[in-house]
């Protein structure tokens, strides 16, 4: 076979007006030691080429299993029960590997989750792009490299790169090759399973772009999965919202997101902050997807609806065509052009499923808190209530003979007030997590000082003194998959907690206390939970747990260090609104540390914003985000993913990432990524200096001319 | 580059303490070792008094560093003296470098072979999983894993040397043959190895089996041979590539560890069938008390196998481009 | 940051625990065959090791029959050489290996926890120091070793047996150890603990040893095995107490009055099956404790293979009614 050219592939007519691809019935099944269970349920779906297909649900909703069942790639002990995929017509499901491999990568190529895992760690690049050319080309070894290097420069990689392996790229990197090499071939199709969810928020922004250009200009059709709706707001073309192995919902994109049907969809699209625009109290979604093993009668979705009637508990709903949508909803049985007033029909029936009413309080609190607009005025206003003055930590790194030294945090101040939420927010490796650390006493401070309450904490040299500090100021880990021991009782931690900051309590009244943090957390029924395992909870209820530890201690002040970077964007809204709610009913002041600025502006007063050991930017949330003054801070809220504002298209082709400080000279350390970047940038450190009362950047060009950086 | 100097370093470590061992186990026996053998054997004469009272202490004139650095300067030039009862007079390197060459060529061979067709077979019957290979190779290798090495050498024997009298079972050639490179004498010298290198293969083999079959299972859920797949390649190319050569790496590693505990089977192997190489030298100084011999084993055996962990090492270091880097 | 653990394309893998992991544990065990016959065998053999007086017909020690009998039924397996009854002597052996398994196992399993934990636990110049020593003692063979130092000891007696198999075989499982609890140290709940305030006794003897426990039995089993072939082969190449009951002393002498040349193979092959089958039982053990704790080598679970049955035709959804569907579906 020749080797493919480098063109829009004109193969769309070959099929003779066929569809890419046809997906019929689709269902598949998990073997497990209690039977079967199914993972995916009669899906159907078309994709014509060049069309962009996004798939959206919760984890555990059986998507990126549809997709590997759409790509023949299923092993053990998952397997299709039936249905039929129809590749141009050929059906998939009953080709044998060989016919199979025949159509692999030079028709349809598969981009992974993770591409750490995904790429063979003892091969180069070059090996790795060499098999899948080989295994389907004569192409000669000259042609072969020429491709790869072509393919590497489609997504901004240098070829250079050819001879790396994976292990020496960087995520974002990583990533972008992968999706390289499954362009080797131009295939029809490419199948996606999250590829951007490993990455920060820049990375992720710049690689959807990268995808959508690739797209249009190659013509290849993309299936697409993601968990967080918002991602693929103006990228893909149709979206198919998966709920417990079924489609609930499968329309055109634009026309979803303006008004989409389902309930489910509707709380997905509702789950997320907005980066702009009024502060809008969200719910997010109680509860999590139904055990597969054993499915709730009825309407899979009901258990969790706010809109369910009585029927929804009993009538299996099928897809009803309403509008331009199929909808899996008994709402729309009578296929009504327009989604129903909802409020209306919700007084009609009777719902099924009453939200709880601490959840109804808490909306309420979260109401008012946001409604509040003009938050604390901060620390100026009210005296700091922890303190951080050219906090400074740097790790040695290397050898003995040639130690290096890693700028982790470099020169940082900032302080937090009572009652306050601080955001800090920066991308991974700019130095967040060290603060934290340095915060909860897990590291000591290369230099520079942290006060609390205005005694500096170096002076707690007695163990006493040093829990005291502990228990005011705990902390809530970011995966609470690790952070409890999976070993002891939901109980365990909270006890140990207050046995050891709080010995004045007897036992009776440590369990009330523990009784009363859990029901403050929305742990119900406490007690039934505090006797839980670990791994009789979800993930945001594991989450709780966390703040529930921290508040056994009755804290002044909570480190929270990426608390919902790994869970669900469905449930992160819960645990941001625990977050208000906390510091509304216990005056708990929060560090909330993330990379989501959007998360950021939905429950922090102030803004901090580092770059690489470095604070740039901080300053009122509302003002900071309304108004970016460092060009960093502006390229963090261009890769925000906002649904209801037009593709921004500046810093589009930012690939860079936060560098690892080693050894560092003077100057702006954002200045390789920065476009408005002058002379001085290179040579001096900018300081941090007050564009407008209250709001702090350190930028040079922000500083001389504060209006040319507005919007 | 730095992996394998690092490596190094551990080697020289090792090797430290191995002979530090060597010095300070006989000076902290009780009683006087020398003067033991100075009794039991009387026509020793002073040069070979001298020679032990460096290897094993006794010496009061002489500072403990002193003998110390007089101890490392004979074990660096190989000088261990005489033996003193296997073959009286004879230096002790004669006797070591005479018994190498049937070790090396019994152990090493047998242990290559051993790792290299159990790899095969561990990473064939992960490839087939669920295939007959893989049902029935797991509970029968697991036993014959923990077999004592010498009762496997009885019963070859037994079975084919008493029962069958097929083979030789004893020694590594014929008695009244000449050493010489005619085809009689290595047919002679091969028909002695088969019964102790089988025994050796039958014991050691099932655990690489074994820990290349997990590496495999363990490396097939990895996303990247589910990539291959994805990639259309040749099933072949993706058990070889793919999974193969991620699997061998732990194994390797294992391999280096596990060098050892084939040694310490092999020296009983060669203990029973009488096979001249350095396991059963050992076990006649040992049992002839000939403490100057007796170590020279123990260091040779050390350094053979610090080397075969250093081969390992340097294998990984190749194949596997991490190691290369983190040093 | 990364969200890894969601949807790996496994993600509909329904997690159907209902029961504590422990209980789990220990359900699997007792389904797992290869876990039945290895404490079958081991049970076998603490009986035979706690009752000999019982079970033997003879008294062990005594040379009160004809020497170099061959099986009868007074003599199940034939006489020595010395004229004592080899059976007696197998069942009594049974005791000494067992102890030998139980004591240099357990000492050298002790050993590891504490080197292996603390290197883990201490980091940095401990750490380092550990770890050599551990992979020092790792690389040097130590049959030879113990060869050695049962040379200058002239005989080694059942004590000096399990302080030496004890002292020099926990290398391999304080590196395993060691390696669990680094990876250990990158969960979240051991930075909790330390942030909460507690004490590195705390952390460890609470938070971090539950979850070494199976590690730690696999450690035990591996020393044991190895205790019970390495003192087998002392007293087999004849540097154990030549007068103590044992299979490897009864190899010994079995070897020495070359039993096999003899006619008496049962005397010289018997013991090495019992050294073997009490090894075997322990890797039996070993095995399925690998297996449990990690579900991939667990045998391979596949939908029973149904055939690919076209549902509908291909013009036009073939939609079945609700109530239909909900019968359907298992």
């Amino acid at each position: 076979m020749p080797a493919p050219e480098l063109s829009s592939n004109g193969r769309s007519a070959e099929g003779g007006g066929q569809r890419l691809l046809e997906v019929r019935q689709l269902s598949v099944a998990y073997a497990t030691d209690a039977g079967p269970v199914v993972a995916v349920d009669n899906v159907d779906l078309d994709l014509e080429s060049g069309e962009f297909l996004a798939v959206v649900g919760e984890s555990g909703c059986g998507k990126s299993t549809l997709l590997f069942a759409v790509a023949q790639l299923l092993s053990p002990p998952a397997g299709i029960t039936g249905g039929s995929v129809l590749f141009r017509g050929d059906e998939m499901v009953e080709m044998s590997e060989k016919q199979l491999r025949h159509l692999r990568w030079r028709e349809y190529s598969v981009v992974m989750q993770s591409a750490m895992n995904a790429l063979n760690p003892v091969m180069t690049l070059a090996e790795q792009m060499r098999d899948a050319c080989k295994a389907h080309s004569d192409m000669s070894k000259q042609e072969i490299l020429e491709r790869s290097a072509e393919v590497l420069r489609l997504v901004s990689i240098d070829p250079v790169h050819l001879e790396s392996y994976p292990h020496q790229l960087s995520g974002g990197m990583r990533q972008r090759a992968m999706i390289a090499m499954a362009l080797l071939f131009t295939p029809q199709l490419v199948i996606m399973d999250e590829p951007t969810s490993a990455l920060d928020v820049v990375a992720q922004r710049s690689l959807m772009r990268q995808i959508k250009e690739l797209k249009d200009r190659l013509g290849f059709a993309v299936i697409f999965v993601t968990h967080d709706i918002s991602l693929v707001s103006h990228f893909s073309d149709r979206l198919l919202v998966m709920y417990a192995g079924q489609v609930v919902e499968l329309g055109d994109t634009a026309e979803l997101f303006g008004k989409a049907r389902h309930p489910y969809s509707r709380a997905l699209l509702e789950a997320f902050p907005s980066i702009r625009g009024k502060r809008v109290p969200l719910t997010g979604i109680s509860g999590s997807p139904p055990d597969m093993a054993s499915p709730p009668p009825g309407c899979r979705f009901q258990p969790r609806c706010a809109d369910a009637t009585v029927d929804c508990g009993s009538v299996q709903p099928r897809l009803y065509h309403c509008g331009g949508a199929d909808v899996r909803c008994l709402l729309y049985k009578d296929a009504a052009p327009e989604a129903p007033s909802l409020a209306g029909r919700a007084a009609r029936a009777a719902p099924v499923a009453v939200a709880a009413p601490a959840a109804v309080a808490a909306r309420a609190t979260v109401a008012k808190a946001v409604a509040n607009g003009a938050a604390p005025t901060g620390p100026e206003a009210s005296g700091a209530l922890l303190e951080t003055a050219d906090l400074t930590r740097h790790f040695r790194l290397g050898a003995l003979w040639a130690r290096r030294t890693l700028h982790a945090v470099d020169g940082v101040s900032f302080a937090i007030a009572p009652r306050e939420i601080v955001a800090l927010v920066g991308e991974s490796g700019s130095g967040k997590s060290t603060i934290a650390r340095l915060l909860a006493m897990v590291y000591r401070p290369t230099s520079g000082e942290v006060r609390f309450e205005g005694r500096p904490l170096s002076e707690a040299r007695r163990r006493k003194e040093r829990l005291a500090y502990r228990g005011n100021v705990p902390m809530v880990f970011q995966d609470p998959y690790s952070s409890i021991n999976s070993a002891f009782r939901v109980s365990h931690g909270l006890m140990r907690a207050m046995a050891l900051h709080r010995p004045d309590l007897d036992r009776a009244e440590r369990r009330a206390e523990a009784l009363r943090v859990m029901e403050a957390v929305g742990l119900t029924p406490p007690g039934a939970m505090l006797a839980k395992y670990p791994y009789e909870l979800s993930g945001g209820q594991r989450q709780r747990i966390g703040f529930a530890q921290a508040l056994a201690l009755r804290p002044k002040l909570i480190l929270a260090d990426e608390p919902v970077s790994m869970l669900d964007v469905s449930i992160r809204v819960g645990i941001l609104n625990l977050m208000t709610e906390l510091r509304e009913r216990e005056g708990v002041s929060f560090l909330y540390i993330t990379h989501d600025l959007a998360s950021a502006r939905y429950v922090a007063d102030r803004v901090l914003v580092m770059y690489a050991g470095h604070l740039v930017e901080e300053g009122p949330a509302e003002q900071v985000l309304a108004a970016p003054r460092h060009p960093y801070t502006r390229l963090l809220l261009s890769s925000v993913p906002d649904p209801h504002a037009p593709l921004d298209e500046s810093g589009a082709s930012d690939v860079g990432e936060p560098p690892k400080v080693v050894n560092p000279g003077t100057g702006c350390r954002f200045v390789p990524r920065c476009p408005c970047a002058v002379e001085r940038c290179h040579t001096e450190t900018p300081q941090l200096g007050e564009v407008v009362p209250g709001h702090r950047a350190a930028c040079h060009v922000a500083a001389a001319e504060p209006m040319t950086l507005g919007r | 580059m730095r992996f394998v100097l690092r490596r190094l370093g551990f080697f020289l470590v090792t090797l430290w303490a191995a002979v530090s061992f060597n010095f300070v186990l006989p000076r902290l026996m009780p009683g006087n070792p020398v003067q033991a053998l100075e009794a039991e054997h009387p026509h020793l004469g002073s040069q070979a008094i001298r020679a032990l009272t460096i290897l094993l202490g006794g010496n009061k004139h002489q500072t403990f560093l002193a003998a110390y650095i007089q101890y490392w300067g004979h074990v660096l030039t190989f000088n261990f003296g005489i033996s003193i009862t296997t073959s009286f007079g004879t230096p002790v390197r004669t006797i070591v470098l005479d018994a190498l060459p049937w070790t090396l060529g019994l152990v090493g061979v047998t242990t290559i072979l051993s790792f290299v067709v159990g790899t095969f077979i561990g990473l064939v019957s992960a490839w087939k999983r669920g295939g007959w290979l893989d049902s029935a190779m797991p509970p029968i290798f697991v036993i014959t894993s923990a077999f004592p090495y010498f009762w496997i050498a009885l019963l070859a024997i037994y079975l084919f040397a008493i029962r069958l009298g097929v083979l030789p079972n004893e020694s590594a050639y014929s008695i009244g043959d000449t050493p010489a490179l005619t085809w009689h004498y290595i047919a002679d010298v091969l028909d002695h190895a088969i019964l102790p290198a089988l025994t050796i293969l039958v014991t050691s083999i099932g655990g690489w089996i074994l820990t290349m079959r997990n590496n495999v299972i363990t490396v097939l859920a990895e996303d990247y041979v589910r990539m291959a797949r994805a990639k259309g390649l040749k099933p072949w190319r993706i058990m070889w590539e793919y999974a193969g050569k991620n699997a061998v790496l732990p194994n390797l590693t294992g391999a280096a560890m596990s060098v050892g505990f084939v040694v310490s089977g092999a020296i009983l192997v060669e203990y029973v069938f009488n096979y001249p190489g350095v396991g059963y030298m050992l076990l006649n100084a040992v049992d002839a008390l000939d403490y100057p011999l007796m170590q020279a084993l123990f260091l040779l055996i050390t350094v053979a196998v610090l080397i075969s962990v250093l081969a390992a090492d340097v294998l990984t270091a190749i194949l596997d481009p991490r190691t290369r880097e983190l040093g | 940051m990364a969200r890894g653990q969601e949807g790996d394309g496994r993600e509909g893998a329904p997690a159907a625990r209902r029961t504590r992991p422990g209980a789990k544990f220990w359900r699997a065990l007792r389904h797992n065959k290869k876990a039945t016959a290895g404490a079958l065998l081991l049970l076998f053999f603490v009986v035979l090791a706690v009752f000999p007086g019982q079970i033997a017909p003879y008294n062990p020690t005594a040379m009160s029959f004809q020497p170099g009998l061959g099986p009868s039924a007074a003599h199940w397996l034939g006489t020595t050489s010395q004229g004592q009854d080899v059976y007696s002597q197998l069942i009594w052996g049974a005791r000494q290996s067992l102890i030998i398994a139980f004591a240099a196992g357990g000492l050298a399993t002790f050993i590891a926890v504490i080197v292996g934990v603390s290197a883990a636990y201490l980091g940095g110049v401990g750490d380092g120091v550990l770890s050599l020593v551990t992979d020092v003692l790792l690389v040097i063979p130590l049959f030879p070793l113990i060869i050695v130092i049962a040379a200058y000891l002239k005989s080694a007696g059942l004590t000096d047996m399990i302080i030496v198999l004890g002292a020099v075989g926990w290398s391999y499982g304080a590196r395993q150890l060691r390696a669990q609890v680094l990876s250990l140290r990158n969960r979240e709940f051991l930075e909790a603990a330390r942030v909460r305030g507690e004490r590195a006794l705390y952390v460890i003897m609470v938070e971090i040893m539950p979850t070494l426990t199976s590690l730690i039995v696999a450690t035990f089993l591996g020393s044991a095995i190895y205790a019970v072939l390495a003192a087998a082969g002392l007293q087999f190449i004849g540097l154990g107490d030549p007068n103590a009951l044992s299979w490897g002393t009864m190899l010994y002498w079995a070897q020495n009055d070359a039993a096999l040349q003899t006619g008496q193979p049962l005397w010289a092959i018997m013991p090495g099956a019992c050294v073997a089958l009490l090894g075997a039982a322990f890797a039996l053990l070993n095995y399925a404790f690998d297996e449990i704790s990690n579900p991939a080598l667990r045998p391979v679970r596949r939908l029973s293979r149904t055939r690919y049955v076209p549902a509908y035709s291909l013009d036009g959804k073939l939609l079945l009614p609700e109530e239909e569907q909900l019968g359907a579906r298992t």
